[in-house]
């Protein structure tokens, strides 16, 4: 139980974090067209998903992670990025909901630890910050 | 967890690496980014990841 609490704490912090530096990153004055602030907000995303995909990845090299557990993190994280990188507008709701999609599959005793923790925040506070609302 | 290593953990994935790219484009060349630039870099930035991912579930079946 104070495990529990502990880890929910974490996160709460991580949390906080991730909002405050992401509301300094508004893309510059030189983005000019719809286009290209979309393309900036859909970028910061993608970052995001990558560094999970790659914790997810590592984590199954170094037995932190089973396969079966990994896969559909990559699944989901090659689907976003898809997404992001071909749907030049309107990816907003398809990204919320195939990243609900992949939470329920993901036991949070692996959502919670070390190795995907903070990286899982990034992207559900990128997502929920950056991705409007459905 | 170490409330240091977390935030330095914090720190190296809240701090996004548009930003820092944009201001070496701006040492570079004096001006910020355009929008077609910014557009090249989601889809280079995108294919990237992807390309991992499929090679990781390639050599992963389930």
């Amino acid at each position: 139980m104070r495990r529990l609490k502990r880890s929910e704490e974490i996160r709460r912090y991580i949390a906080l974090l991730l909002v405050l530096a992401l509301a300094g990153c508004n893309a510059p004055a030189s983005i000019k067209t719809p286009a290209g602030r979309t393309a900036y907000t859909a970028d910061q995303i993608v970052l995001r998903v990558g560094e999970l995909q790659g914790a997810a990845i590592q984590a199954e090299q170094t037995g932190g992670l089973p396969a079966t557990i990994a896969r559909p993190i990559v699944e989901t994280t090659v689907a976003l990025n898809k997404i992001l990188r071909d749907t030049p507008s309107g990816w907003q709701v398809t990204v919320q909901h195939a990243w609900a999609d992949l939470k329920p599959k993901i036991p949070a005793q692996y959502r919670d630890s070390p190795a995907l923790a903070a990286v899982w925040a990034a992207v559900d506070i990128a997502i929920l910050s950056l991705g409007g609302t459905p | 967890m170490n409330p240091a290593l977390l935030v330095a953990i914090i720190q190296n994935i809240v701090v996004p690496e548009v930003a820092g790219i944009i201001r070496a484009h701006r040492q570079q060349t004096g001006q910020d980014p355009t929008d077609a630039e910014i557009i090249a870099k989601l889809q280079i930035d995108a294919t990237k990841f992807i390309d991992a991912g499929e090679a990781w579930l390639a050599a992963h079946p389930e």
